[in-house]
């Protein structure tokens, strides 16, 4: 007993003397690597406004998770991750591990684009929190990031390359994001007209052949578009036209966002090279191995997103915002509002006619008369001679 | 202007003293694994080499420790963080029923130990800096003390220390130290 007393009243003076044991508490500062507008990453101290715990980096409104397991009935297996950091003399979290400087720099990031949708309403369509899933290691590391329409999470693998991590990229980020969103719109009308074919699984040659060719084609060049709009949504947010190459070394696509009116190809070529029964059916005989239609949706994405940036440049003028961010918000606005209208046409039209271009574009023509020429020259320019014209721009 | 040999004997007359008038005085080396948490929850074990010293008044014991360790870690081939942990604790150790010629005997221990951490981290080139505030924590533990002769003595203790500093709160140590009684 005399033992046992003499430890307690030792332990009770070391108590004493010691600092009152209590948690960081949220709101709070962090250290984080943010992307420049000169595409270099500078480590910055930042305020993260809705973190709730940062031990485990979450908050109601965002959640990043470590080493997911996706399971067919829609489960996830995941840990909660256990972020390493210690308070410096300015009361600021320094994250002391690689990995949780990019569990906190993806929390910013996921931030900035809460705040973000929130402005433009797109907070209306999502739901909350936002899944952020990061791996310690992965067997098979492809460098790479994605959105998982059935889980509804952003997936970003483990970075090799010997750029910056992924998970710094406010563009890679807010790309992805941007799925979620057009996930939200538009998906639904696919889902409903039958037009879904993501993560099906196509067994057999027979399966992928019942496939409707119109819908097909529907499928996918609504998937090109998805990718190219994504890309202008990392443009919006980084101002970079591509933030990519901040993490990789060359992409096989020039994936750069910038004002050019490209031409599209003509529908009939459109609908040659976007062939998903063909596709499903090389994807059969590859094993699963060879996606080549990744590629040419990419491909036709990179003119959607360069169309979509010069209209919006010519609808926002810099010149006449009152502010970058007041810019950066109405051109949010007009995506969003642009997608709802799509969502439309592919509800009255998807199913089995086959979209045309002018179908698809006439959703971003806004009403107001403001920048509506510019806006059709830039659509007359895209579209080939021979295609039905933007119903929006008839008599401009 | 001296020769080493005549360090090396005024060392010796200095220990020989110590010895002679403070014969309770220890000295030593040692190491530990620290139990901590990774980023993905599960606990890894850090080794912790340490420096150790104190002085008796049986059956109580004080003594100082400064150890230290660093964590390297980095995302890609172009980033890298290095974290350095530097930590002095001192320690009351009392020893349970100690007897003089026993081969082992037990002591449970409490501490206070302050620590500090430095940060360096480098992207592409470009290193930044940074400190932590100056931490404690508190430490409580069991023990074991052989001696080794009438000169040296081994110990062998398991800690458990708490801090709002660590993550999480309360971590693990079983360290042992090597060295000599003055």
């Amino acid at each position: 007993m005399k033992v046992l007393g003499s430890l307690l009243l030792t332990l009770a003076l070391l108590s004493a003397c010691s600092n009152p044991v209590e948690k960081e508490k949220c709101p709070c500062k962090v250290k984080v690597r943010v992307l420049q507008p000169d595409g270099t990453y500078k480590r910055e101290t930042v305020e993260l406004k809705t973190l709730e715990d940062p031990n485990s980096v979450q908050s109601s409104k965002i959640r990043i998770t470590m080493n997911p397991r996706f399971f067919k009935d829609g489960s996830v297996s995941e840990l909660t991750p256990e972020a390493q950091y210690f308070v410096n003399e300015d009361n600021v979290i320094v994250p002391k591990t690689a990995l949780s400087e990019q569990m906190f720099t993806l929390y910013k990031i996921m931030e900035d684009l809460f705040f973000f949708d929130k402005s433009i309403g797109a907070d209306q369509v999502l739901t909350y929190p936002r899944y952020v899933s990061i791996y310690e290691r992965t067997d098979s590391s492809m460098d790479n990031g994605f959105y998982i329409p059935a889980y509804d999470r952003i997936r970003i693998l483990t970075y090799n390359g010997d750029k910056a991590p992924l998970s710094w990229n406010s563009g890679v980020i807010a790309h992805e994001h941007f799925h979620a969103i057009f996930q939200k719109i538009v998906k639904p009308t696919i889902y409903t007209i039958g037009l879904d074919y993501e993560g099906k699984a196509f067994s057999s040659q027979a399966a992928a052949e019942e496939v409707d060719a119109n819908t097909g084609y529907n499928y996918l060049i609504l998937k090109a578009l998805d990718e190219g709009l994504a890309d202008y949504w990392g443009q919006l947010h980084t101002g970079l036209s591509d933030s990519y190459q901040t993490s990789y070394e060359l992409f096989d696509i020039n994936r750069k966002v910038l004002p050019i009116v490209y031409k599209m190809d003509s529908q009939e070529s459109l609908k040659d090279t976007l062939d998903f029964r063909s596709y499903v059916i090389e994807d059969l005989s590859s094993k699963g191995k060879s996606r080549p239609i990744n590629g040419l949706v990419y491909e036709k994405g990179v003119k959607y997103s360069n169309l979509i940036k010069s209209m919006s440049d010519k609808l926002f003028p810099e010149d006449k915002a009152t502010s970058l961010e007041d810019r950066k918000k109405t051109q949010g606005e007009w995506i969003i509002a642009s997608l709802k209208k799509l969502s439309e046409t592919v509800y009255i039209k998807g199913k089995s006619q086959v979209l045309s271009q002018a179908d698809i574009l006439n959703s971003f023509v806004p009403d107001e008369k403001i920048g509506r020429s510019e806006v059709c020259t830039d659509l007359n320019n895209f579209l080939t001679v021979h295609e039905s014209k933007v119903v929006a721009c008839l008599g401009q | 202007m001296f020769r080493p040999v005549t360090h090396l004997l005024f060392i010796g007359f200095l220990l020989l003293n110590v010895h002679t008038v403070h014969a309770n005085v220890f000295l030593g080396l040692g190491g530990g694994v620290r139990l901590i948490k990774s980023d993905d929850s599960n606990f890894e074990g850090k080794f912790t080499p340490m420096l150790y010293g104190g002085y008796k008044i049986l059956p109580w014991a004080f003594a100082l420790e400064a150890l230290y360790y660093d964590d390297k870690s980095n995302a890609g081939t172009s980033y890298t963080i290095e974290n350095k942990h530097y930590e002095a604790s001192i320690y009351a150790l009392r020893f349970i029923n100690y007897e003089e010629g026993r081969a082992i005997n037990a002591y449970v221990l409490g501490g206070l130990g302050l620590f500090q951490e430095r940060l360096t981290s480098n992207f592409m080139g470009a290193v930044d800096k940074d400190k932590s505030k100056l931490n404690s924590a508190v430490k409580i533990g069991l023990g074991a003390w052989a001696p080794l002769g009438s000169l040296a003595f081994i110990n062998l203790e398991a800690k458990g220390m708490y801090s709002k500093d660590f993550t999480p709160d309360l971590i693990f140590e079983l360290s042992s130290r090597v060295g000599v009684d003055f």
